[in-house]
């Protein structure tokens, strides 16, 4: 831990986080740092996003274009059992893709595209775009309920509306006429990203609002009547939520501000039933992406660690990426920590648990990590 | 290398066996009508993915052997024991269990010789009960076995023995859709109570 970060929190009086990231440091003293990459597939401009197909087959990886190539507006897709792109999808509606969500049938395959007003419809079968929503502001995060009909969208704001990170609504998409539907839902400010309920009775958007410490707050939508019945507050810079297949708990990363500056270390867990905090796990440095295992066992969440040193976040400075492990049952960091790419900030878990899909935005590259633990009887399920 | 070493030792004990056998002359004594056995050894596997996660192999807790001749020096038996052994899983270093419990039914032949030594060798088959435990998942599973089986039995009173027995437990089983050898070689040594 840096002195300026120490002083940030000794001169906020926050003993108690002080004293816990100092247990924490002495946990990471004992943490086992493990390179388990497979393979390492290189894709477009600053990968974001990443959905596996309901199938298993190919990952989808929207790649942002922060660097605003010719041409870097893309899509690539990953045939998993090979670990290569199969193909890249370019397409004159992508601007600066940042999430792709996949409907359960796995026919259509949807790309936020953050930097406008619009969500791209890739056909997955031709893997080209055969159509596009519009009425967004900067969308960069889709769930779709659990009958395929209907999709929430979140609007962190962009140049074309109301400026990046300004936006605080979420909208209604009908997936079979692909229109918006009613009022857009007034959020907290920024929702960065959201997750649905198993039962898709809710639909809990994270606000990153300043991104300094606990004023990130969780909007809570029913989606019965689309209106916004809770809010939930102390987060720091929430960048990904996940919530449990059994729909009792949420795992929010806590990146920390977007300045960098405070950097976020933790990962707050959710009672959905309560709708409180109920516990503050610590992880590496801006914690980002979040799966979990198939078996609801594990949460996988990816270490940023990355600086922008000069002004106007022109200088990125990468430092090492890593994943850290997270036993659900105990809420407990494992003491193995995987190595990835620069700037790990989403991960993807294949369907039989074996592999991670970690999208390393600096690195411009997809690692592989085999997470698979073999007992002896497991080895062949 | 190790495989090599343990055909050695096991190729070495079978022809030293064979020998002193060999230079024996069987008594005139009556077969018994049931001997019950109970022992304890260790369990050597083959399967490379066992090992990776517990070693040379397994604890043979108890083996209890329970044989009926009906046929002088032929007899039928049915044989149980309780294998365990502790070992790490691969990547998170859980703690992890394995159980196994073969239960065989067998064919023995008996020979006593003049100076009191028995040899005997069997035959049979059966199933395996495997239980393998650990904090990523609880896994139960039942498969066939085989096993071929030689002993030594030696008296120290009228109805009690001190037994030793080679036993290797063979085939290997299809687990989904790769093979694992779910037998071993069993090595033990106990106490055999014969009427």
């Amino acid at each position: 831990m840096n002195e300026s970060y120490k002083l940030m929190f000794l001169k906020s009086n926050c003993l108690y986080f002080a004293i816990i990231l100092t247990f924490c440091n002495s946990l990471y003293i004992s943490a086992v740092v493990i390179n388990r990459i497979i393979a390492s597939i290189g894709v477009g401009d600053t990968p974001s996003g990443i959905a596996i197909t309901p199938n298993g087959r190919f990952a989808y990886i929207a790649n942002s274009n922060n660097d605003g190539l010719v041409n870097g507006n893309t899509v690539s897709v990953i045939d998993i059992e090979t670990n290569k792109v199969i193909k890249t999808i370019s397409d004159s509606s992508f601007d600066q893709p940042y999430t792709v969500t996949i409907n359960a049938s796995g026919t259509k395959a949807y790309v936020t595209n953050s930097n406008s007003t619009t969500i791209s419809i890739i056909d997955i079968k031709t893997n080209s775009v055969i159509g596009v929503i519009t009425g967004f502001d900067g969308p960069s995060g889709m769930v779709i309920t659990p009958d395929g009909n209907t999709a929430y969208v979140n609007n962190y704001g962009s140049p074309a509306g109301v400026g990046s990170a300004n936006a605080t609504t979420v909208r209604v998409v009908n997936l079979v006429t692909n229109l918006i539907i009613g009022p857009a839902i007034t959020v907290g400010l920024a929702p960065a990203s959201l997750d649905i309920t198993p039962n898709g009775s809710y639909v809990y958007v994270i606000n990153y609002v300043d991104g300094n410490v606990g004023t990130g707050t969780i909007s809570i939508i029913k989606t019965a009547s689309n209106t916004v019945v809770g809010t939930i507050t102390g987060l720091f810079g929430p960048y990904s939520i996940k919530i449990t297949s059994d729909g009792l708990y949420a795992y929010i990363t806590n990146f920390g501000s977007n300045d960098f500056s405070p950097v976020g270390r933790t990962v707050s867990v959710v009672d959905l039933h309560e709708n409180s905090i109920v516990d503050t796990i610590f992880v590496g440095i801006q914690p980002s992406g979040i799966a979990f295992s198939p078996n609801g066992r594990f949460a996988y969440v990816t270490n940023y660690n990355t600086l922008y040193l000069g002004a106007g976040f022109t200088d990125l400075t990468p430092g090492q990426g890593t994943v850290n492990i997270i036993d659900m049952c105990t809420n407990k960091v494992l003491c193995q920590e995987l190595l990835t790419g620069s700037s790990p900030a989403v991960i993807a878990i294949s369907l039989d648990g074996r592999y991670a899909y970690v999208v390393n935005y600096s690195a411009n590259s997809v690692s592989v990590i085999d997470i698979y633990d073999k007992m002896w009887l497991n080895v062949c399920k | 290398m190790k495989k090599i070493i343990w055909f050695f030792i096991c190729s070495y004990l079978s022809i030293s066996s064979m020998k002193v056998i060999a230079h024996q002359k069987l008594a005139d004594v009556e077969s018994p009508r049931f001997s019950s056995a109970f022992s304890a050894g260790y369990v050597f596997k083959n399967d490379c993915r066992f090992k990776d996660v517990y070693g040379l192999g397994m604890v043979n807790i108890i083996t209890g052997d329970f044989v009926y001749y009906p046929w002088d020096f032929w007899g039928i038996g049915v044989k149980t024991s309780y294998w365990r052994a502790k070992g790490r899983t691969t990547f998170l270093n859980f703690c992890t269990k394995l159980e196994e419990i073969p239960l065989t039914f067998t064919v023995r032949r008996l020979l006593i010789f003049k100076n009191n030594l028995e040899f005997y060798a069997s035959l049979g088959g059966g199933i395996i009960w495997m239980r393998e435990k650990s904090q990523l998942e609880k896994i139960k599973m039942l498969k066939g076995i085989g096993e071929v089986e030689l002993g030594l039995n030696y008296p120290i009173c009228n109805h009690l023995k001190i037994t030793t027995a080679f036993r290797y437990l063979f085939p290997r089983q299809f687990l989904g859709n790769t093979k694992i050898d779910v037998g071993g070689l069993d090595l033990r040594a106990g106490f055999e109570l014969a009427f």
